[in-house]
């Protein structure tokens, strides 16, 4: 079968997925499908979902899944993977589980290098509970709390998660951004991920620039448009810390 | 929005209002519980509001957010990280001596706890609507009273509404009976999520000069940032300190609460046509048998217990709007003499059987009574789980039988459980 059609590790009765048309999760799902196929480690994976559009993957794949409370994936995930050891520990959450109410999490499970992949998908707002305003809201965006546009002065600007946790990271931490419009980039960087995982070199970060034209109320062109310049403008698509060779694209030394 | 003038004078209100003929200016408007309480916030108009987003307490703020951004208001409103730090900022804002609001549900509110305990050991008057929803796991997002009952411990005052009605008005209420200096702890105002919060419902809205000199201005008596009078707040206490005499004084103004509650409820009769107790009472006077519920239950119950009385069954309902302080001899007085009692909960205590809080509460309330009325409780409703009048019928059907047999087959009963 080619890798463009559905991953194997996808669980195909429960397809069509729940996300909005035109929303970007299932296109980052898809992307960790095929990383997931190529190394073939669905037996030992434990894919954990936030509270956020994230829950709506509580069946997506065939993988043992959990489902966490917001915030709150990164310390589960922690825990079970200490635990056993041989797992393969996947936190799938937004951008408001990520960098608000849970961002002490990512902070300390970086700063602990503990050996996971945290997936964040950026898709400006707080999607699920209606489009509020969110750590990675853009300048001048509306939200439903800022109907007015995003003001820096009062609200500061937004979050670049990848370059504050790439920071400090420990050796060994593989700290990237990819973007729903890259899907096959998308699926290396998380493919990188997981070989830390698997090779206990490190952390593994990887922000995915995603959609949500539900809440931006946008139409294909336009929510494609904003994600390929105004989001991809102030979040750069690249990998910031890695221990992958440069010439091994499969991250494999 | 359709906005009617409407005037209310002693004929339609003659209880409240002694005789005297007073103008109500109101407009009626058919807006959801959220808008409801937004509205109440709007002329509360607090110097600080800081809130996280949460199904189904978000359209609270998204509302509120819009009156900011429209200059209706002069709040500072800040979009927090949390809820923890929505009642951190709260607390801070309002140690400060301003007059602060936030409002979440279940998982923010449980996020919340530990603050919950500093405002209220900080005797701050913050007012918070909670939208009431079950709280994880597994996850739901619908109606129980899981959450607030989590913090029943807490030392904040809750007040439960029927309807949006209810939770535009205790809103108002709860900012003069939280800053009572008689008082001075936090207040929660209860409403039903979904049930309440997405319904649209008729509601009257005061005049914003009526509601604004009803709230009055906030003093606050212990205010940070007065150079003349320096203070510390909430300093370590060790163990030959206050800290035992402080939890006694919180005890002593939630006592003090009954009797400010009561006052707050007729005054805000006064401006409005519709004045508030401890609880409200329906059919007791002569009731041999009765229901007790919180929140939007009431509005069910009392569809069949005034259908039941037509047919001259001598039941009555009391819908309890004051969970903190539990009116503990006001009840009792309303309740003794009567054959049988049947206690609605929309939560579970998990103690072993012992029944909800409600009924575990009113049950101690009335153990001194000479003559205590049978009791049976029925827990319905977790998760949103809906009550339709027929499961009503039935637990009225078992109450009766109690009645008249003198006997309660079952303590604690599930309406609605799929067994
Ligand atoms: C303690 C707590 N606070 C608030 C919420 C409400 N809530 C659910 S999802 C969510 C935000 C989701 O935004 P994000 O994490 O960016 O995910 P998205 O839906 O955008 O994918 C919030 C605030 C909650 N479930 N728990
Ligand atoms: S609301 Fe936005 S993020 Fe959520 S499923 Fe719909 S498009 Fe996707
Ligand atoms: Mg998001």
């Amino acid at each position: 079968m080619s890798e463009l059609a559905m991953p194997r590790s996808w669980r195909r009765e429960t397809k069509p997925h729940k996300f909005c048309p035109g929303c970007g999760h299932g296109l980052v799902l898809k992307a960790l499908g095929m990383a997931v196929d190529r190394l073939e480690i669905a037996e030992r994976v434990l894919f954990g979902c936030d509270i956020g559009c994230s829950l709506l993957a509580w069946d997506f794949f065939n993988l043992d899944t959990v489902q966490t409370h917001h915030g709150r994936t990164v310390p589960f995930i922690v825990g079970a993977k200490r635990a056993r050891p041989h797992l393969i520990g996947i936190a799938y959450m937004g951008d408001g589980g990520g960098y608000a109410i849970g961002v002490q999490h990512l902070i300390n499970a970086v700063m602990r290098n503990d050996r996971i992949l945290v997936i964040i998908v950026n898709n400006t707002t707080y999607a699920m509970t209606g489009g509020q305003m969110a750590p990675t809201s853009l300048p001048g965006q509306k939200t439903e709390t800022s109907p007015g546009g995003r003001e820096p002065r009062t609200e500061g600007y937004p979050l670049r998660g990848p370059e504050m946790v790439a920071s400090f990271a420990a050796e060994g931490a593989y700290i990237a951004r990819g973007s729903v419009s890259h899907v096959q980039r998308l699926a290396l960087f998380l493919e990188r991920g997981l070989q830390n995982q698997i090779q206990d070199k490190g952390i593994a970060v990887v922000e995915a620039l995603s959609t949500c034209p539900t809440n931006w109320r946008t139409n294909a062109e336009d929510t494609w448009k904003y994600l390929e310049k105004e989001m991809a403008d102030y979040y750069p698509v690249r990998e910031f810390v890695s221990p992958w060779k440069e010439n091994n694209p499969r991250g494999v030394n | 929005m359709a906005t009617s003038n409407k005037v209310i004078n002693n004929q339609t209100n003659q209880g409240i209002l002694n005789g005297d003929n007073i103008v109500i200016n109101s407009k009626a408007l058919a807006i959801v519980g959220t808008d409801a309480v937004s509205e109440a916030m709007r002329q509360i108009n607090p110097d600080v509001v800081a809130a996280y987003p949460i199904t189904p307490q978000t359209a609270i703020v998204e509302t509120f957010s819009q009156m900011v951004a429209d200059g209706l208001v002069k709040t500072h409103l800040v979009a927090v990280e949390s809820e923890h730090s929505a009642m951190s900022a709260t607390i801070g804002a309002s140690a400060a001596g301003s007059r602060v609001m936030t409002c979440t549900s279940s998982q923010g509110l449980a996020y919340m706890w530990e603050l919950l305990h500093i405002a209220s050991g900080l005797r701050l008057p913050i007012v918070m609507p909670n939208v009431n929803r079950a709280l994880s796991a597994p996850i739901n997002i619908h109606c129980d009273h899981g959450d607030s009952m989590g913090a029943r411990d807490a030392s904040w005052i809750q007040l439960f509404s029927e309807n949006a009605q209810e939770a535009y008005d205790n809103t108002l209420q709860a900012v003069r009976i939280a800053e009572n200096p008689d008082v001075l702890l936090p207040v929660m105002v209860l409403l039903d999520g979904f049930i309440i919060s997405h319904s649209i419902d008729r509601v009257e809205i005061i005049d914003d000069e009526a509601a604004s000199n009803f709230v009055g201005e906030f003093h606050s008596p212990y205010s940070l940032l007065d150079p003349k009078n320096p203070v510390t707040v909430g300093a370590f206490d060790s163990l030959y300190g206050y800290f035992f005499e402080f939890k006694r004084q919180q005890e002593e103004a939630m006592s003090n609460a009954v009797n400010v509650i009561k006052d707050v409820g007729q005054e805000y009769g006064k401006i409005s046509g519709r004045s508030y107790g401890l609880f409200e009472s329906v059919g007791m006077e002569d009731a041999e048998f009765a229901f007790v519920a919180m929140g939007s239950a009431a509005g069910t119950i009392r569809e069949l217990v005034e259908e039941m009385r037509s047919r001259g069954i001598p039941v009555g309902m009391i819908k309890l709007r004051v969970f903190r302080p539990f009116p503990a001899k006001e009840l009792a007085e309303a309740l003794s003499g009567l054959k049988a009692v049947a206690v609605f909960d929309r939560s579970n205590t998990f103690a072993g059987n012992m029944g909800g809080p409600v009924f575990i509460e009113l049950r101690s309330s009335l153990y001194d009574l000479q003559q205590r009325p049978l009791m049976i409780n029925y827990i319905y409703g977790l998760g949103g789980r809906d009550l339709p009048i027929e499961l009503i019928n039935k637990a009225a059907g078992e109450l009766g039988e109690a009645a008249r047999s003198g006997r309660v087959k079952q303590i604690v009963n599930y309406l609605g459980l799929r067994e």
